[in-house]
């Protein structure tokens, strides 16, 4: 792949199309895990290995098995089944390795399987019809995506809990107006060419 | 329910009772009357034949349940390799029956949207069209005459965010006179992908005219 | 009230998925641009999690408990892959304009949580209706972020013009910054009238 098509991939997938801020996916977590900024980190940490994984083994399930005989209605039911079982591992993984980290997520690591991002790039990648070092190299440049964004939203939300709102707003709706105003920050990449 | 078998097959049973019996009622009210005495009597004596149907059934599946229960306990590994397998079947098959049902109900409508989409190009001209051999994407259209009005070619020049599908039409003067785009993910303007499409398709209709 | 009537007050209002669990944010954002989609999204949802919550509920007893949430799965996929084919059949502009969101109701934290919370520990109906009531709710929430995404953004209410031509276009509603300050609003809107009910009390 040629460094100029890996950059436009890279900047298309993180700024100009953010799966959170764009494309819609992957608010819930969104949402749910920015108010510190370490389990933040932690949390999009998991799930750029996620989605990366799950795009390189969703990819291998549909040239191979999917494609062949011809059982394409059976995708959705694959993809979710391979992303379950990938966030059982990592799950695993990281109570072994990371109990710290693993116990300061808590319930959201195994939602990532609920993560629309996760099943949104998989699902992605199936209907453009890439191939597999483009899928996998997006896949993971949509989480690097989504760790910025959850990033930046962490920083502000920490900030959020000394600003001045109508006590209606207390709790998610400022945050929602404050990611939409992150959002508008980025509809300032929509016309960015490469 | 007994007594009212007993009404309708054996009227003379009142009087066949022991003499311990309760005196009969001086005038036992009639029994209702029943818009459809026919189906009332077919009910009636259908009850029991149901009822013990029933209850061999449901006698039959507890059995048939505790035995399986006995090889199959809840939580051990055989019942839980077994319940997974019997749903993936189960749900498998039911996606299945859907999409057969549907299957020529969606290549239906795509192809009735294809053809419209390649006839967009030529606003205003009834055509038919059909894949000409000189190309995979070119489809040529002919008028109500038969005449060759013109080509659709498909093109997927590459955006920002992926392919964009268009339909280019070209008159038998090799003049563009119109373009659709089917499909794109592109935010903002994309003109320029327009214009690599239309010279894409000229380039591919050219190659396929070339004897 | 009914006890049905209770399941209903309570899916619509005081547990509304999205505006007062904040389950489902990415299709309340995604699809909620125009009233059109947001009604479509609504009632495949709402068809998704009566279904589930039937099967679910009928099979409780036969699904052990370690291997439940991947029984879920298997059933809701199977759900939503049968919509998923049905919509493109019999609805192809629906369908369309859906995208890749009809199959992700897969993972709407809403299906899943209805099914652990309520289907896997009730009867039939009671866990049928509970999907109805949560479909409903989701499907109110939608329509209220849409109907101000759409009015603002076009002036209209289900392609219907409702306000007047010179009524300047926001088009930043239908942009996805506007979907976040319209779900924002709605939300917001809810608390308040929460805070009002529960007038006196701390919430």
């Amino acid at each position: 792949m040629t460094l100029s098509a890996l950059v436009n991939l890279s900047l298309g997938a993180i700024l100009i199309e953010n799966f959170v801020l764009v494309r819609f996916l992957g608010v819930c977590p969104f949402l749910g895990v920015s108010k510190k900024q370490d389990t933040a980190l932690g949390m999009s940490l998991a799930v750029i290995f996620v989605m990366t994984m799950a795009s390189a083994a969703a990819w291998a399930v549909e040239e191979f098995l999917l494609e062949p005989f011809e059982i394409g209605r059976l995708r959705t039911l694959a993809f979710v089944l391979i992303i379950a079982a990938l966030v059982q591992l990592v799950e695993l993984f990281m109570q072994k390795a990371a109990p710290a980290l693993h116990k300061s997520l808590g319930i959201y690591l195994p939602l990532i399987t609920t993560n629309c991002a996760v099943l949104g790039v998989a699902l992605i990648n199936s209907n453009s019809g890439t191939g597999f070092i483009e899928s996998v190299l997006f896949a993971f440049m949509s989480g690097v995506g989504f760790m910025v964004a959850l990033m930046l939203f962490s920083s502000i939300r920490a900030r959020l809990e000394f600003s001045e709102h109508p006590e209606a707003f207390e709790g998610f709706p400022i945050a929602l107006v404050t990611a939409g105003l992150l959002a508008l920050a980025f509809m300032g990449f929509s016309t960015v060419e490469i | 329910m007994k007594d009212d078998f007993a009404e309708a097959a054996d009227p003379r049973e009142e009087e066949e009772q022991p003499a311990a019996a309760p005196p009969p009622l001086a005038e036992a009210p009639p029994p209702a009357e029943s818009k459809t005495p026919g189906l009332n009597s077919v009910l009636k004596r259908a009850r029991p034949v149901v009822e013990r149907v029933a209850g061999v059934t449901a006698r039959g599946l507890t059995v048939t349940g505790r035995t399986l229960r006995r090889f199959f306990k809840k939580d051990s590994v055989p019942n839980l390799v077994l319940v997974m397998f019997l749903l993936t079947v189960v749900t498998a098959s039911c996606v299945g029956i859907v999409v057969s049902v549907t299957e020529d109900r969606i290549a239906e409508g795509k192809a009735e949207s294809f053809a419209e989409a390649l006839g967009t190009v030529f606003p205003g001209l009834e055509l038919t069209f059909a894949p000409s051999g000189i190309g995979e994407n070119i489809y040529e259209g002919r008028d109500g005459n038969g005449q060759l009005a013109g080509f659709s070619i498909l093109v997927s020049p590459k955006g920002f965010s992926g392919f964009v599908d268009m339909v280019v039409g070209v008159d038998t003067l090799r003049e563009v006179t119109g373009v659709t785009v089917v499909r794109h993910r592109e935010t903002g303007d994309y003109s320029a992908v327009l214009t690599q499409g239309i010279s894409e398709a000229l380039a591919a209709l050219d190659r396929g005219l070339q004897p | 009230m009914t006890q049905t009537g209770k399941q209903f007050k309570n899916g619509i209002i005081d547990q509304n998925p999205v505006l007062v669990l904040l389950l489902g944010m990415c299709p309340a954002l995604a699809t909620s641009s125009s009233m059109t989609d947001a009604a479509g999204m609504g009632f495949t949802t709402t068809a998704v999690l009566l279904c589930s919550g039937f099967t679910i509920s009928a099979l409780r007893k036969l699904i052990p408990e370690k291997i439940r949430i991947a029984a879920f799965t298997l059933i809701i996929a199977g759900f939503v892959t049968a919509a998923d084919f049905l919509l493109q059949a019999y609805a192809p502009a629906t369908a369309d304009s859906l995208g890749i969101f009809i199959p992700l109701i897969v993972v709407n934290c809403l299906v899943f949580a209805r099914a652990e919370v309520f289907a896997f520990r009730n009867g039939v109906v009671r866990s049928s209706l509970d999907g109805l009531a949560m479909g409903m709710g989701f499907l109110a929430a939608l329509l209220a972020i849409a109907a101000i995404r759409e009015m603002l953004s076009a002036g209209t209410l289900f392609d219907f013009r409702v306000l007047p031509e010179s009524f300047p276009a926001v088009t930043i509603m239908a942009q996805p910054a506007g979907g976040f300050f319209a779900v924002g609003l709605v939300v917001a809107a809810m608390q308040l009238l929460k805070r009002k009910g529960k007038a006196g009390v701390s919430v």
